[in-house]
């Protein structure tokens, strides 16, 4: 049996350090996948965070077997590393472009610039819902399971434990709420 | 005011409360806010406002794709059924690894091209795989060839080409220290490859110093032929972005790309002629025939599409400037025309000239555009123009030129030395106006400045001529900006009298300005015939002829004849690309006029088309914060509310403004753009401050005089006053309004006329007399078919009399009337939403109402309210009305 596995058995029975072992593993995975996606160049080199959610679920589920509340906490939590994933991936190419990668190329003016609209918008986002954080965590959860993990609303309604309708309706409230917060 | 955090925890139960019900009923559930919510009124319906806005809003994550950096390729890495070795260069589509087969199968290194994978788009595979075969059969001495080509299993495309050692020309001739006759036979090497694989329907597209490189003992290989087509996307494939661009259109190398592909068309074998003379041009030179302010794509844009490139000769070093001086500037100069056509129409034409030039024969360059150097020669130096015309004749003289081509070349001098005194008075008249008398530091108002304008103009004795005409356009353009059309009328009839009879050929653009203002005045058939008669006057002379043309075609605008509108506005684009003086505020002028012509033909796709590209050759040539900019955007907010979007209205005149606003932050706006802004606020029910900019716009235009505008914004403050059923008032406010219009004596077709009849209507069938406002509906349709234009705003009108009609009971009357209506109406598309479809649906959903159809008047009813969300807002009454009658 792989240590996989058996952190998982031992958090499934209530071991609260395996848990957290559990839960660095899945970051340490996710984020590394994610990299591996966004710099292996793929099919389309465009980050699919929704099959890398659902990947790494499944390499876990393999591995042992994730009861329903388990199964909540996992797609909560991961959806919270992928934020943080994004947005660090967002700031370090920032990053990247203000040191100044000398060469000039005008040819990819248009690429670039719908590239970094992308980044800035999930930095932007960021900052929102951080500012949001203590005032509503629900929505906060929302928008990191909705936008930064592309998961259903009805995957959401289950993770939360509410009905898909009041997903929607968080959802269009935290889209109103950053559109106005953004301007 | 901005939202923040802290106000969530208050907004949000109420947020809930307000999502429960339906959005019509949200107006008045704000409207009844209890009071200690009252501060959050504002909030609140800023945020229930936008969901239109936000359709589209963070439902997906912005791509995050792995740019070159990211790509972490590296030696061994493995593409295909390639190992990658050691990276040979990296540009900005792609860049190029030495590889080998994996597989040891064949025993050669190639060059492996890898394009960025941000810049491939999907079509790639299917245009590798139609594609590479042609390439792969190309099979000449002088070129790389293509091995293979395909997609790797992770999606990676490649292309394994020849991989040649050897160095770009320019390095190679400077190494090896070639004379003018050797680099010549050089290059004739590279013009016969290039031929080679224009006999076989391939074009470069990219032919640049990179892509052609020169082995020991002088062997030349041309790389890359045909990838660049390979690697770019369809051109007619556009992104869905709303504002501007075609995605991949851009790859291009901006110092070696002809005009037509910066401009997006059709590339031919003409495209490599240009690239060619470019590449000559430098090696002979050691220098580039651009000189772009900065590094950016829209520099090099200007330069390539805009500005002459000087002659070799006049940039070469002295020692060597000789030798170009002539046949190799000719031919340079031909390869590098502007338009295709003009250029030598194959690369055998191009060698052919050069074999003639080191035969010492005559060249074809040479007779063709004799005229084109000599005028080049004198446009570009404006002292010896004594030294260029005798130039001009020694070399007429001694070439034996026929005679009409001598006779042609004395024109363009002519016309030359006449764009010269232009240029001089107008900077007489910059320097006079701007500078005499001023002390360091003191500033100008601009009624100072009309008032030296104006003591310019009237001088007879000190100033020569065209200062003064320079002066009397200036000083009429702003009084007819202003209204003021009788004034503009004097001052350019005082210039016109008083000129000396020996200069009567400088008056044509002043006879042609007051034409135009004659036309304001009410004469409008003594304004095309002036008109007329000038542009027959200045056949000969294509930049007075364009901008003669240009007014005709606004005459023709103002009196809602399309046709003429658009025809004159493409005659004059013609006349002023031959005239070749580039000035890219002319060209934005015939832009926007082009782009109002199909506005006025209710092309609106195509009108919104010609504004963006007039916006993007200001911006690109940093002049995107001009007054000519201003009005652009300015134009652009008429067009927007003719298409019946006075949202997008909105945006575009307050851009207008803030541009405006930061050129002069103390000049108060005009009273036209202050009524244009007045009005699109009224349409999008913004009564008070519609009603607030109407009673600026009206004392500002009674100060002024101007009659057309004090009607203006009686009109627009009695469709308030109807929209908010204040009936009176609207009535007392028409009365005036026919007053002022009477006075302003406009054509029966103007605009102004055509909308008193609309409002008049409005307030009658408001009033219940339904037979009056068919009547008055009905004149205002005569007058737009009088106009041969107009169809969007006659659905809007065929649209009201149907609803007077439905109100009358007579159903089959309202039937027709809709049908037509949803014909006229401006069509449907995801881009763009126009009031006037929403109207012309909405009545169609009462129609069907009245008939008992629920199903197709709730479609039809849907389809209004997303018209009417589009282009007046989500708040707006008519938008709340049409979603009331959906839930009914």
């Amino acid at each position: 049996m792989d240590e996989l596995s058996l952190l998982i058995q031992r958090a499934h029975a209530g071991d609260e350090a395996a848990r957290e072992r559990l839960f660095a593993v899945a970051y340490e995975d996710l984020r590394s996948q994610a990299r591996r996606q966004l710099r292996g160049g793929g099919r389309n080199t465009l980050l699919n965070t929704t099959v890398l959610l659902h990947e790494s679920f499944l390499r876990f589920q393999r591995a042992g077997k994730l009861a329903g509340a388990e199964r909540g906490h996992f797609f909560a939590y991961a959806a919270r590393v992928m934020r943080s994933v994004i947005v660090d991936f967002a700031r370090q190419r920032q990053a990247e472009r203000r040191g100044g990668d000398a060469v000039h190329v005008p040819l990819d003016a248009q690429f670039a610039e719908n590239l970094r609209a992308g980044e800035d918008e999930v930095i932007q986002i960021n900052e929102a819902i951080e500012a949001l954080q203590a005032e509503d965590p629900r929505l906060v959860q929302v928008v990191e399971m909705r936008y930064f993990a592309g998961m259903t609303e009805q995957e959401i309604a289950v993770v939360l434990g509410v009905t898909d309708r009041t997903v929607r309706r968080d959802w269009e409230k935290a889209r109103l709420l950053l559109a106005a917060m953004l301007r | 005011m901005p939202i923040t955090a802290t106000d969530w925890k208050r907004l949000s139960p109420l947020l809930d409360a307000a999502l429960d019900l339906a959005p019509a009923e949200r107006a008045a559930w704000l409207a009844s806010l209890p009071a200690e919510h009252a501060d959050l009124r504002e909030s609140l319906a800023e945020l229930l406002t936008r969901p239109v806005e936000t359709g589209d809003f963070l439902n997906r994550l912005p791509e995050f794709s792995g740019s070159p950096a990211a790509l972490a390729l590296g030696p061994d890495s493995v593409v295909g059924p390639y190992r990658l070795l050691r990276e040979l260069g990296h540009g900005g589509t792609s860049s190029v690894w030495l590889a080998e087969r994996v597989d040891g199968s064949i025993k050669r290194s190639v060059a492996l091209k890898l394009p960025h994978l941000g810049l491939v788009d999907r079509g790639i595979e299917q245009r590798i795989a139609r594609e590479t075969e042609i390439l792969a059969s190309l099979e000449h001495p002088h070129i790389a060839r293509l091995y293979d080509a395909g997609i790797d299993e992770r999606g990676r495309p490649y292309l394994a080409l020849e991989y040649v050692a050897g160095v770009p020309p320019d390095e190679y001739c400077r190494a090896e220290r070639l004379s003018l006759r050797d680099k010549l036979a050089l290059f004739l090497n590279i013009l016969r490859a290039v031929a080679f694989a224009h006999a076989r329907l391939i074009v470069h597209r990219d032919l640049k110093p990179n892509n052609i490189l020169i082995a020991a003992g002088c062997d030349v290989r041309l790389l890359d032929f045909g990838i660049a087509r390979l690697l770019q996307p369809d051109t007619s494939v556009r992104t869905h972005a709303t504002h501007h661009t075609i995605v991949g259109a851009a790859a291009l190398t901006p110092a070696y790309a002809a005009p037509e592909q910066f401009a997006g068309q059709t590339v031919t074998v003409a495209t490599d002629v240009y690239s060619l003379g470019v590449i000559l041009f430098e090696l002979l030179t050691g220098a580039s025939p651009y000189a772009p302010k900065g590094r950016s794509l829209g520099d090099y844009e200007h330069e390539v599409r805009y500005v002459e490139p000087p002659l070799m000769s006049r940039t070469a070093r002295p020692a060597e400037a000789g030798a170009l001086r002539g046949d190799l500037d000719a031919i340079v100069a031909r390869a590098l025309e502007k338009k295709p056509e003009d250029r030598y129409p194959s690369v055998e034409a191009f060698a052919t000239d050069i074999e003639r030039h080191l035969a010492a024969q005559p060249i074809a360059a040479r007779a063709r555009s004799f005229g084109y150097v000599a005028r080049k020669f004198v446009r570009r130096n404006l002292l010896p123009l004594g030294i260029a015309a005798a130039t001009v004749t020694v070399l007429a003289v001694s070439l034996g030129v026929a005679a009409w081509q001598w006779r042609d070349a004395e024109r363009q001098r002519a016309m030359a030395v006449d764009r010269l005194a232009n240029s001089d008075a107008a900077a007489t008249f910059t320097s006079t106006v701007l500078i005499e008398g001023m002390q360091p530091g003191e500033s100008l108002t601009f009624e100072q400045l009309i008032a030296r304008s104006e003591e310019i103009a009237r001088q007879t004795g000190r100033n020569d001529v065209r200062s003064r005409i320079f002066a009397s356009r200036f000083l009429s353009d702003w009084y007819r900006a202003n209204g003021m059309s009788r004034r503009a009328e004097q001052v350019l009839t005082r210039t016109i009298d008083s000129l000396p009879a020996d200069s009567q050929h400088l008056g044509s653009t002043l006879r042609c300005s007051r034409a135009y203002t004659w036309l304001q005045l009410g004469r409008h058939d003594e304004a095309i015939e002036a008109v007329t008669r000038e542009i027959a006057l200045n056949d000969d002379d294509p930049a007075v002829a364009a901008e003669c043309m240009l007014i005709r075609s606004w005459i023709a605008a103002n009196s809602g004849d399309s046709h003429n509108a658009l025809d004159f506005a493409q005659r004059a684009m013609t006349r002023y690309e031959e005239a070749g003086v580039e000035s890219v505020f002319t060209r934005s002028e015939l832009l926007q006029a082009l782009g109002s012509a199909h506005a006025l033909r209710d092309e609106f796709a195509a009108a919104h088309e010609k504004f963006r590209e007039a916006l993007g050759l200001l911006n690109d040539s940093g002049r995107g914060h001009s007054r000519a900019a201003a009005k652009v955007h300015d134009d652009w907010a008429s067009i927007w509310m003719n298409a019946g979007n006075p949202r997008r209205a909105l945006e575009e005149i307050d851009i207008a403004w803030q541009i405006t606003r930061e050129l002069s932050p103390g000049s108060l706006p005009t009273d036209n753009r202050i009524g244009r802004r007045a009005r699109i606020l009224g349409h999008l029910a913004q009564f008070e401050a519609a009603e607030s900019q109407w009673t600026e716009a009206l004392d500002l235009a009674r100060e002024r005089g101007n009659l057309p505008n004090i009607a203006a914004a009686f009109i627009g403050q009695a469709e308030i006053a109807t929209l908010k059923g204040e009936l009176e008032e609207a009535q007392a406010q028409l009365h005036r309004a026919a007053v002022a219009l009477r006075e302003s004596a406009l054509s029966a077709n103007h605009v102004l006329n055509t909308r008193f009849a609309l409002t008049n209507a409005a307030l009658l069938a408001a009033r219940g007399n339904s037979r009056g406002a068919t009547a008055e509906l009905g004149r205002a349709l005569a007058q737009y078919q009088a106009q041969d234009c107009c169809r969007a705003h006659m659905a809007l009108t065929l649209a009201m009399r149907g609803e007077v009609a439905l109100r009358e009971g007579r159903i089959s009357d309202a039937m027709t009337d809709t049908r037509a209506a949803r014909e006229l109406a401006p069509q449907i598309t995801d881009e763009s939403f126009s009031r006037f479809t929403g109207r012309a649906w909405f009545v169609t959903g009462l129609v069907y109402e009245a008939k008992g159809r629920r199903r197709e008047a709730r479609d039809a009813f849907a389809t209004a309210a997303m018209q009417f969300a589009g282009a007046l807002g989500e708040t707006h009454p008519d938008t709340l009305l049409a979603r009331a009658a959906l839930a009914r």
